[in-house]
């Protein structure tokens, strides 16, 4: 049913199953309420303007999740984590192990840790002074380093990028006095 | 898959690698959703030199064990 306005405008009820109404709006001012009530809605909207205002979202809904990146790919399986242990390593000496990002992947390291434990038991109350630190082998240089007495970690707010082809080198130094056990580790996601 | 290959080609969630006396590398890899964890041992690692080991004996995999390690 239709209702006319004095100024010649009119009211329009649509009642169908399918509708598409493509709107080109050119005005200066638009007031739109949608009221959408519909079990599905996919709603594409690309806003080019010089500027825009406040969005107010009412999310009104039985359950609706949202996820950190991490978390969501943890959820979808994409989770990634490496732990490389060295065992009786001596006074000031390194390891090493690498990854190499398989093609059409990216790796994304979230975090990094390291643990350092006497070798001998004679040693094990000592200071078990240690470090870590993550290379871009590649590219030949380093994403970050890790230092402590016993062990560490570090939970990195800005990702490490690391592109398909680039190999990622963790590297252990044990700092302490005597041999050392050090057990390295560094997680993210990987797609 | 050769376990080596799987562990290259990142087919996991969760690595850990051993440095063994030897040199050699014991990687064990898993993927969520499988059962059991796969393991490898390799010398000299992405290296061209680098050479696959037995991960129980430590001892080289000739080609002919390479074709019946093939899963």
């Amino acid at each position: 049913m239709t209702t006319d306005y004095p100024d010649w405008s009119r009211l329009i009820q649509v009642i169908g199953s399918d509708i598409m109404i493509p709107i080109d709006i050119q005005g200066a001012y638009i007031m739109m309420p949608v009221d959408i009530q519909a079990q599905y809605v996919n709603l594409n909207i690309d806003i080019v303007a010089q500027t825009v205002g406040d969005i107010n979202i009412d999310i009104d809904a039985q359950s609706v999740g949202i996820y950190l990146t991490a978390d969501w790919n943890v959820l979808q399986g994409n989770a990634k984590s490496v732990v490389f242990g060295s065992s009786n390593l001596a006074s000031f000496a390194q390891d090493y192990a690498d990854y190499e990002v398989n093609a059409n992947k990216t790796f994304w390291i979230t975090q990094v840790s390291f643990e350092v434990n006497a070798y001998a038991s004679e040693d094990a109350d000592k200071h078990q002074m240690g470090s870590v630190y993550l290379k871009n082998q590649t590219a030949g240089i380093i994403f970050c380093q890790l230092g402590g007495n016993g062990g560490g970690a570090m939970t990195l707010t800005a990702p490490i990028k690391v592109t398909a082809g680039q190999t990622v080198r963790v590297v252990v130094t044990n700092k302490a006095n005597h041999a050392a056990n050090i057990v390295a580790n560094y997680a993210g996601f990987e797609l | 898959m050769n376990e080596l290959k799987n562990y290259k080609k990142g087919n996991w969630n969760y690595a850990t690698v051993e440095r063994q006396s030897d040199g050699s590398l014991l990687i064990t890899t898993h993927k969520e959703g499988q059962v059991k964890a796969r393991k490898c041992r390799v010398k000299n690692l992405y290296q061209s030199n680098e050479e696959e080991l037995d991960v129980e004996s430590g001892k080289p995999i000739t080609k002919r064990d390479k074709r019946h390690s093939l899963s």
